[in-house]
């Protein structure tokens, strides 16, 4: 009886990580951003190098 | 007078450096993809030294395990270049293999230019390879033939195709993500067999032994195998001894996964 324990946890852990492998690379070819809900792309990366402050003074 | 004789002779020479540079790097990266996708070393040098005699040069190439020199010389044996050029993959790529050696005969039938022939070779590299779902499919039924070949039962041979299909997925994804390809067949053969053990297990088959034997046979390196032979006889003893050793590994991770299997469901070995 163990033996069949056994045989059915190995399979199990095999189907499992195959099928945790295939939902995790579902994942990630979806945009990133909107995965994690967050609306930007390059306005979120927006720095202050564009309000050329040197200029001013 | 003098001046522009010496500028047309340097020009004609910068020429003929430029034809011979195009032709090595062409005829360099070509060898190396053949000895990537698992062709022998006659036919790599068979396909090289066509092209290069139609495009009118002499060639000679230095074939080692992970790289590939190709000298290419002028008609007059004035002027030579030398490439070394590495396999990209390891992969072994049945199609590409014969798309290149067609590639090879197009090249002498249409006497195609160097520049054509690069382009040909580009289109031929961007082939997308055979849909993988296919392929582990098709492994499967073909694993299983070989269970019914040896005279397994129906049962046996139902068996081995549930654990090929496992063990080849196994596989496929592994080597997608670029594990080492002995770990990857340790593992693989591992789920191969213990899948190969139900029939021992459940008591479902009569002929069990052959279901747990050939549940691992397509992890069998053969190309390798034949590819060694065929270059000893060829005379390309270093790469015959690197293919050699090679499969020898794998075939010991194999054993490895096997007896791990068949150790995990208390199996007998002998």
């Amino acid at each position: 009886m163990h033996l069949v324990i056994t045989w059915i946890f190995v399979i199990g852990i095999v189907i499992i990580g195959i099928l945790f492998r295939f939902i995790a690379k579902f994942n990630s070819g979806t945009n990133h951003y909107n995965f994690i809900g967050f609306s930007g792309g390059e306005d979120a990366f927006e720095t202050d190098d564009d309000d050329n402050d040197d200029e001013e003074r | 007078m003098t001046t522009m004789t010496k500028n047309v002779d340097c020009c004609s020479q910068s020429d003929t450096h430029d034809q011979l540079k195009e032709k090595c790097r062409f005829l360099a990266n070509y060898a190396a993809e053949l000895l990537g996708c698992g062709a022998t070393c006659i036919r790599i040098e068979k396909n090289v030294r066509r092209m290069a005699q139609t495009f009118g040069v002499n060639v000679e190439m230095t074939l080692l395990p992970s790289h590939v020199i190709v000298v290419v010389w002028d008609a007059d044996y004035t002027h030579s270049y030398n490439c070394q050029a590495k396999p990209v993959g390891e992969a072994i790529n049945f199609q590409r293999n014969i798309e290149l050696s067609k590639l090879s005969w197009r090249v002498v039938e249409e006497r195609l230019s160097c520049s054509r022939a690069v382009e040909l070779y580009g289109k031929v590299l961007s082939l997308p390879r055979l849909n993988k779902w296919l392929v582990l499919l098709l492994t499967s039924l073909a694993n299983a033939s070989f269970c019914r070949l040896f005279g397994g039962d129906f049962y046996a041979v139902g068996v081995v195709f549930c654990a090929t299909l496992l063990g080849f997925l196994v596989k496929q994804i592994m080597l997608e993500d670029k594990i080492d390809l002995r770990i990857t067949t340790v593992a693989s053969a591992f789920v191969a067999s213990v899948v190969g053990a139900s029939g021992h297990l459940f008591g479902i088959s009569d002929t069990p032994e052959l279901a747990l034997g050939t549940s691992v046979l397509f992890l069998i390196p053969g190309i390798p195998y034949i590819n060694a032979g065929s270059d000893l006889f060829a005379g390309h003893y270093l790469c015959s001894f690197s293919r050699f050793m090679q499969a020898v590994l794998l075939t010991i991770c194999l054993s490895l996964g096997l007896c791990g299997g068949m150790f995990l469901m208390q199996m007998k070995f002998f």
